[in-house]
């Protein structure tokens, strides 16, 4: 289980990007958090295994800490949660195999991890993931061969093969199309259930988020103004998630593509 | 001409076709140009001058055909001879160039930013630590920029003076010059890599040492491969001239043939040392373009 309790973040240029944020997450949920740009949302789920360092405030994982771990304790609690980039962020020049294997890095000793020489299991693992995202015959192809979808397949293989406690995704889908960002999603939901894991999902369309989530948790500067399954992101929740939002045009702009629901509160908010 | 706009004055030069800036700049690099010319005591009339037809008419005289003989070429022993001595600046520059890269990846993690105190692998790292990186880093970066501002020549001069005349001299100058060179090259790409990769390899739970090695590096391990082979092919040109000051190679016939007027033997040195560096280059290239 997550707990999220009072998290706050305040960068260095004085922004206060999370004001107190608190939340739960367990079983094999599917937690979608939606908010205009700038909410915080990224600042959130990268606060949670530190990848941004929160300034106040309590993550636990199940019975650890995360905040205020040392560096090597965070770093055993960082293999028990896996990340999925909107950019996908692979090492474009090493292979399909090569990227999966590298989520494995955490587990081996420095001079195995050196010569990349990863145990029998591991890379009998990776086969099998290989098969479960729907890559089986590009293992071995450059990741700088493949498509958007193929690669953000790899990001989540990636996640999947450290055997996390929890998945975090920062809009897994932003830079996919419409129905590529949909098998994304479903295959992101399958692998909570079969895996038994929690996942925290950033997402910019709504749409996506009702029709896939458990739960939904509405950001809106850097507070939690909505928690609730997506039956109740009725029209006045989501007037109250993007009413402290940026101008509508920019918050739009990146994702034309089939966001009705997100259209609706535009036309509703009248601007 | 002026293809971008920049104000009305660029609008109202573009019948005539150059707009105030850009005749200042032309203007402004002529007048550098004049005085780097001055400075270098440029003097076209030297190149017609009596003196210098007859010696470059005695040069293409005596010069042409090049010595061929059995004896300059092959010499007396093994380690005689001019094509010898071609051997020797490839075997030289080989040998230099690897012990080069051995320097120039340690101080090239070392002068990297990325890899010593800055990015997505201190986000959580203590003050004591940042400061400990960014003084490892500024003290590796002087120590690239003091290596390759001494050229290999006059490096290869220190090690002739301290361990002897010979070729191994010349492999050591290469070695420490090329160093600074490649490491800085190497430090520079490394600070170019996408800190959003290193940083996911990172947040898995590898350690800082595993996200180097396996998130920021191979990023570049392509490019540096080839940019190595490239400076390969300029090692090559480089030890071909360590002779001049005994460290080995080919070298030692250009400069000691120039001081005995020996027009013939030096063509042939000029031919074999533009072979040697027209094969160098075309094998280097071959090899890049397989990297690619
Ligand atoms: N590295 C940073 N330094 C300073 N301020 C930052 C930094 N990252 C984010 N912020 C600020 O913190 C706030 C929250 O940003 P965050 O990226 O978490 O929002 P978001 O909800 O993910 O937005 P988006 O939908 O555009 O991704 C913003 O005001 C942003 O300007
Ligand atoms: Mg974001």
């Amino acid at each position: 289980m997550l707990t999220v309790d009072n998290l706050e973040k305040t960068y260095d240029s004085g922004d206060k990007a999370l004001k107190g944020v608190s939340f739960e997450v367990s079983g094999n949920e599917i937690v979608a958090i939606i908010g205009p740009s700038g909410a915080g949302k990224s600042t959130l789920v990268r606060s949670i295994n530190r990848l941004t360092e929160p300034t106040a405030g309590r993550v636990s994982l199940d019975d650890t800490e995360v905040t205020g771990l040392d560096k090597s304790a965070l770093r055993d609690v960082r293999r028990d949660m896996g990340m999925i980039f909107q950019e996908f962020n692979l090492v474009e020049r090493l292979t399909v195999m090569e990227n999966i294997l590298s989520g494995r890095l955490g587990y081996l000793s420095t001079w195995n991890a050196f010569r990349r020489n990863f145990p029998p299991e591991d890379i009998k693992r990776a086969r099998e993931i290989l098969s479960r995202v729907n890559l089986e015959g590009v293992e071995n192809n450059r990741a700088d061969e493949l498509s958007g979808g193929q690669r953000q397949r790899v990001g989540i293989a990636r996640a999947v093969i450290q055997r996390p406690k929890i998945l975090l995704a920062d809009e897994p889908t932003s830079a996919l199309d419409p129905d590529t960002s949909r098998e994304v999603m479903s295959l992101l939901t399958d692998i909570a259930h079969e895996d038994d894991i929690p996942i925290i999902i950033n997402i910019h369309e709504v749409d996506l988020a009702v029709d896939y989530a458990d739960r939904i948790i509405g950001l809106s500067d850097g507070e939690i103004v909505f928690n609730g399954p997506p039956d109740d992101l009725d029209q006045a929740a989501r007037d109250e998630i993007y009413r402290g939002g940026e101008s509508i045009a920019d918050r739009e702009a990146p994702s034309a593509g089939s966001s009705t629901d997100s259209d609706d509160v535009i036309a509703e908010r009248g601007d | 001409m002026s293809e971008k706009y920049s104000g009305p004055d660029a609008a109202q030069h573009a019948a005539t076709g150059l707009s105030k800036r850009q005749l200042t700049t032309l203007l402004g690099g002529c007048v550098i140009l004049a005085a780097a010319a001055w400075i270098a005591e440029v003097d076209p009339m030297a190149l017609l001058a009596a003196g210098a037809r007859e010696q470059m008419a005695a040069f293409v005289a005596e010069g042409i055909p090049p010595e061929t003989s059995r004896e300059y070429l092959l010499g007396r022993s093994l380690r005689d001879g001019l094509l010898w001595a071609v051997v020797e600046t490839l075997a030289i520059s080989v040998v230099g160039t690897t012990l080069a890269v051995a320097l120039a990846v340690p101080l090239g993690l070392t002068s990297a930013a990325t890899v010593t105190h800055r990015g997505p692998l201190y986000r959580n790292a203590s003050a004591g630590r940042i400061t400990v990186g960014r003084g490892l880093y500024h003290a590796s970066r002087t120590v690239l920029s003091f290596l390759r501002s001494v050229p290999g020549i006059v490096w290869g001069f220190l090690f002739v003076t301290a361990i002897g005349l010979g070729p191994f001299a010349g492999v050591l100058a290469l070695a420490v010059h090329n160093a600074g060179v490649l490491g800085k090259l190497y430090a520079d790409f490394l600070e170019d890599t996408d800190p959003m990769t290193t940083e996911a390899v990172a947040g898995s739970g590898a350690t800082r040492l595993q996200a180097v090695c396996h998130g920021m590096v191979p990023q570049v391990t392509p490019t540096i491969a080839s940019y190595t082979l490239y400076r390969w092919e300029c090692t090559i040109r480089s030890a071909a001239i360590l002779g001049f000051v005994g460290a080995g190679g080919v070298g030692y016939y250009l400069v000691i043939t120039i001081q005995r007027l020996q027009y013939g033997k030096l063509s042939t040195a000029i031919l074999a040392v533009f072979a040697l560096v027209v094969t160098s280059d075309w094998l280097g290239s071959r090899l890049r373009t397989r990297l690619g």
